[in-house]
């Protein structure tokens, strides 16, 4: 028999004839025709419909009315409001119900859907409870699973609106979730360490129309910061005795010593535990414990060095606010040690309080640490693009001590210094010859890696990530070669390595980063959005996850937010240079390029080696109608940046289209293509091709390009330029089905022309009232209206020559391939 | 879509508007402006006439003068559950929300085909505002409907007069009664706002006044209890928005017997006379 239920009202009512209601302890009646009977049920918020023989309705109220009183009593018992004389007889109550009705493992249940909605005091309840053992357990099973509760919530509440209809739909789905129990089970799963999969799968296979979502909230549950690790030693695993051994043979020889030793190395995996987890409370607390307890029988060094350890682990995991507090305490506790001053410089660097980070350098040195403080020094000088003195700064203080322990960081300071400057080779020479040196460095490894990255050698890349590791398992590798491969297409393997990342550095903001750029080069926007705000709101003290945010609004065309993203992040984040370059090209995209213009003239100023600037800025001259010296400034760059792949692409795009073919054509290699630059040049040499062999053999290698480049967004620009090429044969029902074929994957200035040419009249209107409401450039939207006017769409006569559209169409199309 | 004048401007406001479209002005409560409409409060002054006709040839217009009058001070009551009332007294929301906007806050289960039931007989009186819509009844000695739970809420009268309108009954029967489908327009003089609450409850109930009533019969004149059973007559009180607890003036009820719901209804005692409700246990 149907049955609606609530154990808040008392009452049932059978769904099938005879419809009867039926109360707690009397007799059913018949129910009313209609809807009547349902305002019964108001106010009610655990009414529930389920099937019960129809002997079994009393039973099934019952046991319905048990569950809310057992609950609502339970939550009296909680609350600091409640007269303390009257706690032990709810906590009797509750032991009453629970006991006859069997109700512990559903109290949990229901109370693993919310957090606690009151402060509660924990000692009040414990002894109110003292003399009922079950409410007891529950109570503190319950307060067990606060903390995995608010992970379930919030990773719920981070995913992406996208696969909603709306707020309601998302908060409804939340509702059915709790309802089935699938909320609790993951709170519950993630307290005991368990997998979720299992539950997963159940809530996909009930809610279809939700799997991705559910796999959304539930990547972020496993992949995060919220997941325990698989084995639980796995955190004692991760941190090696050279990381933990922090004292001294001298110290371990002392009696008593080794025992402390011993609880301080406990204790300090713990923490790193809670830091995974983002449990920053806890963290500090623990941390204060143990601090306090080394009091009494370690030296004030001792003490430091704890702090010191501790805020590296915090920086390992991307937590700078603790690192910073705990560094800062460190030179507190030890103000004689020049590397807890390091250390606390290290963190100011990291959230870019550079005086601050000055001064404490000066501490650094005070205590003796020249070598700490010269090589923050000039890493603050690099930051801050003063490349020249920073590099002779690095090499003074490298000579200088150079049989010093830890000289090797000023050495790859040097060469980094020289990445910085575009002059890749001699990077890449200077790191050879420091990883010759010092050949378990797994540091050096790492630098020569990520120069390798730089200079596009990504296979290389992977294989020098590949040393670091073995010398230590390191998240600097780990990341590294996830990003190598994101870089040359290879995006499954990325995405697999960032979520392995992720597993042990749940607040790693590059693997965090990493893994939602994977998601934006496929073209999966909004699950990049969810991803890069996972990444924001892990590691909220760095501006990547907001770099990546914008640049992810700007592929959906949302430019005037992106554009105030990137103003918010310039201003937060002086120091990055992500922000600025990415506001230039969406001020580009807007078509305000005296406003783009005159921004990477200033950050060219500050940056004078910054490459993509003065490309762009290039870029931005030639849009302005000022070709040739738009070449002249490429010209400039290239002569400092011999190497850079994107100077070169700029370049010949910008020699297409002043009509230099061929000389474009010695710009661009003719190699398999796997990277994105890669990409785009093969874009342009198709374009050569057209020039040189006609349309159907650039035809073909597009085909070939749309059906095999992994990147979303280099799709799309082949499939522009394959769309245009049919459109200026007059092949228009072709180019339509170009269109058709993915039309996400096609610019819609593009999409209207090959509608409006092919007579798909409706279609073409639809797409040139979404161009006029996007506010793009005045390019676009002159272009996109004299294709309206030549295909009749609107009633104007055309104001250019037949053959002005295929030719803007080409301009922007070079634009973008650059 | 129906409307009316803009109290300020004139121009046409929907009646599923609050607020003029044109001047912004603040308007009446779509429920009560659809009882204040001049076609409905015509169809009332019709049926009230009758009623005076009536009564005048039974002599009862005295009575009659009497029985509108008293309604005319009647109170709007609200039946709960224990649960419910517990529910209402102790959440962080102090609002009662109405079923739809409960619904779509997510109250389980939603959408089924008894919602519709429901929506549909609801709908049908008030077109433009039934998600609003609380419900109660006017009641003249505190006590309500058992059939809807067995705590009767009376609500304070500054709290719900500007706000709630009065319809002759219960709707699922008003729609059996007078054959309202889907479609089709109630018919005329059934509702009216709070302030005339006594008119309509003379129109409609002079037929059960005798020459010997007093004051004190005419309580279950206005609301006909038969138990738990569903078809009790009573005058339903239509209330715009949510109703906050503080809005309680008093409870009655029965003390329960069970000793989960001792705990629960003591402990809702304690939040009522904090609110400054008075409570009434009754055996």
């Amino acid at each position: 028999m149907r049955v609606l239920v609530s154990g808040q009202a008392a009452a049932a009512l059978s769904l099938e004839a005879p419809r009867q209601l039926f109360f707690l302890d009397e007799e059913p009646v018949a129910a009313p025709s209609g809807g009547d009977a349902f305002r019964l049920f108001d106010g009610c918020v655990d009414l529930q419909e389920i099937d019960v023989p129809s002997d079994d309705v009393a039973t099934a109220l019952e046991r319905a009315w048990a569950v809310d009183r057992a609950l609502r009593i339970f939550l009296f018992l909680l609350d600091p409001q409640e007269p303390e004389e009257e706690l032990h007889g709810y906590a009797e109550c509750i032991e009453d119900l629970i006991t006859t009705y069997d109700l512990a493992s559903v109290i949990v249940e229901r109370m693993s859907t919310e957090q606690f909605p009151v402060m509660v005091e924990v000692k009040r309840v414990q002894l109110a409870s003292d003399k009922f053992p079950r409410v007891l357990e529950l109570f503190n099973k319950i307060l067990g699973l606060q903390g995995h509760i608010v992970k379930v919530q919030n990773a719920f509440a981070n995913v992406s609106e996208a696969f909603f209809d709306s707020e309601v739909d998302k908060a409804n789905l939340l509702g059915d979730l709790k309802a089935e129990g699938v909320f609790s089970e993951f709170a519950i799963a993630l307290q005991q360490g368990n997998d979720i999969s299992f539950t997963k799968l159940k809530a996909a296979n009930r809610h279809l129309a939700y799997r991705e979502a559910i796999a959304q909230w539930t990547a972020m549950l496993q992949s995060g910061s919220t997941r325990l690790p698989r084995n639980k030693n796995n955190g004692r695993d991760d941190l090696s005795d050279d990381e933990l051994a922090w004292e001294t043979d001298e110290d371990l020889q002392r009696p008593s010593s080794y025992g402390a030793y011993q609880y301080v190395r406990a204790e300090q995996v713990e923490i790193v535990q809670l830091l995974k987890l983002r449990e920053l409370g806890a963290a500090r607390a623990k941390t204060d414990t143990l601090v306090d307890r080394q009091r009494v029988n370690s030296t004030a060094e001792q003490i430091a060095k704890t702090l010191s350890l501790l805020a590296q682990q915090a920086k390992l995991q991307d937590i700078p606010e603790l690192q910073l507090e705990w560094s800062e305490r460190a030179t507190l506790e030890n103000p004689a040690d020049p590397r807890t001053f390091g250390h606390f410089a290290d963190a100011l660097i990291t959230v870019g309080r550079l005086a601050e980070a000055e001064a404490a350098l000066d501490g650094a040195e005070r205590a003796g640490g020249r070598l700490f403080a010269e090589c923050g020094r000039a890493r603050i000088l690099s930051l801050l693009s003063h490349y020249e003195q920073a590099r002779n700064k690095y090499l003074e203080v490298a000579r200088e001590f150079d049989d010093l322990p830890g000289v090797e960081y000023a050495w790859s300071g040097a060469a980094d210094v020289l990445k910085d400057m575009g002059r890749l080779d001699e990077a890449i020479a200077e790191y050879q010859g420091l990883t010759n040196r010092w050949p378990l460095s797994s540091q050096l490894w790492n630098g020569l890696a990520f120069v390798l990255i730089e200079a596009g050698r990504l296979d290389e890349a992977v294989l020098t990530f590949g040393k670091s590791s073995a010398q230590r398992p390191n998240i600097f590798a780990a990341v590294g070669r996830a990003s190598a491969f994101r870089l040359s297409g290879r995006l499954t393997e990325a995405l697999r390595l960032y979520d392995e990342a992720i597993e042990n550095y749940p607040n790693n903001h590059f693997a965090l980063c990493g893994r939602a750029e994977v998601f934006r080069v496929k073209g999966q926007h909004q699950l990049a959005l969810a991803a890069f705000d996972l990444a924001a709101a892990r590691s909220p003290f760095v501006a990547e996850p907001l770099v990546g945010r914008a640049a992810a609004l700007t592929d959906l065309g949302s430019l005037r937010e992106a554009r105030t993203l990137y103003e918010s992040v310039i201003e937060r984040f002086p120091h990055d240079l992500a922000a600025p370059i990415g506001l230039i090209r969406v001020l580009i995209r807007m078509g305000d390029l005296e406003t783009a213009l005159r921004k990477s003239d200033a950050l060219i100023a500050r940056h004078p080696f910054l490459a993509s600037a003065k490309t762009l800025r290039a870029q931005i001259l030639n849009a302005q109608g000022f070709g040739d010296a738009a070449l002249v400034a490429l010209d400039v760059v290239t002569a400092h940046h011999p190497h850079n792949a994107g100077v070169a692409t700029a370049k010949a795009s910008l020699l297409i289209s002043m009509g230099r073919s061929k000389e474009a054509a010695s710009l661009l290699p003719d190699m398999r293509p796997k990277t994105q630059s890669d990409w785009a040049r093969y874009l342009l040499r198709a374009l050569v091709l057209q020039s040189a062999n006609g349309p159907g053999a650039a035809a073909l290698k597009l085909e070939w390009a749309i059906a095999n480049c992994p990147f979303f967004s280099q799709r799309r620009k082949f499939r522009d330029a394959l769309v245009s090429l049919e459109l200026n044969r007059g092949r228009w029902r072709d180019a339509r089905r170009v269109v058709e074929r993915a039309p996400t994957e096609t610019s819609d200035v593009m999409a209207l022309h090959a509608y409006a040419a092919s007579h798909r009249s409706g279609a073409a209107r639809t797409m040139l009232e979404k161009i006029k409401a996007s506010e793009p450039s005045a390019r676009i939207i002159e272009l996109a209206t004299e294709i309206a006017r030549r295909t009749k769409l609107i009633d104007e006569a055309p104001l250019h020559p037949n053959r002005w559209i295929g030719e803007a169409e080409r301009r922007v199309i070079l634009l973008e391939a650059a | 879509m129906a409307s009316d004048p803009c109290t300020k401007c004139g121009s046409d406001v929907p009646l599923s508007s609050a607020e003029c479209p044109v001047c912004s002005r603040q308007q009446s409560f779509p429920n009560v402006r659809m009882a204040e409409r001049a076609s409905e409060v015509a169809a009332l002054a019709a049926r009230i006439q009758q009623a005076e006709v009536s009564a005048a040839g039974l002599g009862l217009t005295e009575i009659l003068g009497q029985f509108v009058a008293a309604t005319g001070r009647s109170q709007a009551v609200m039946n709960r559950s224990l649960g419910a009332l517990s529910g209402w007294l102790s959440s962080s929301n102090p609002l009662f929300l109405s079923f739809f906007r409960q619904r779509e806050q997510g109250r389980p289960p939603d959408g089924s085909e008894w919602d519709e039931q429901r929506l549909a007989a609801e709908a049908a009186i008030n077109p433009y505002c039934y998600t609003e819509l609380n419900y109660a009844a006017l009641t003249l000695d505190g006590s309500g409907m058992p059939y809807y739970g067995p705590y009767s809420v009376v609500l304070k009268e500054i709290t719900i007069e500007d706000r709630a309108s009065i319809f002759e009954e219960n709707p699922f029967i008003f729609n059996k009664n007078h054959h309202v489908i889907a479609g089709s327009t109630p018919p005329l003089g059934y509702r009216t706002s709070w302030a005339r609450r006594g008119e309509l409850c003379g129109a409609k109930l002079h037929g059960k006044l005798t020459a010997q009533m007093k004051a004190p019969d005419f309580a279950p004149i206005l609301m006909e209890r038969k138990g738990s059973e569903s078809d009790c007559d009573f005058v339903e009180v239509h209330i715009y928005g949510p109703v906050n607890r503080v809005g309680i003036a008093s409870v009655r009820g029965v003390a329960p017997k069970r000793a989960g719901d001792r705990i629960i209804w003591k402990q809702a005692v304690g939040a009522l006379k904090k609110l400054g409700a008075t409570v009434e246990e009754v055996s």
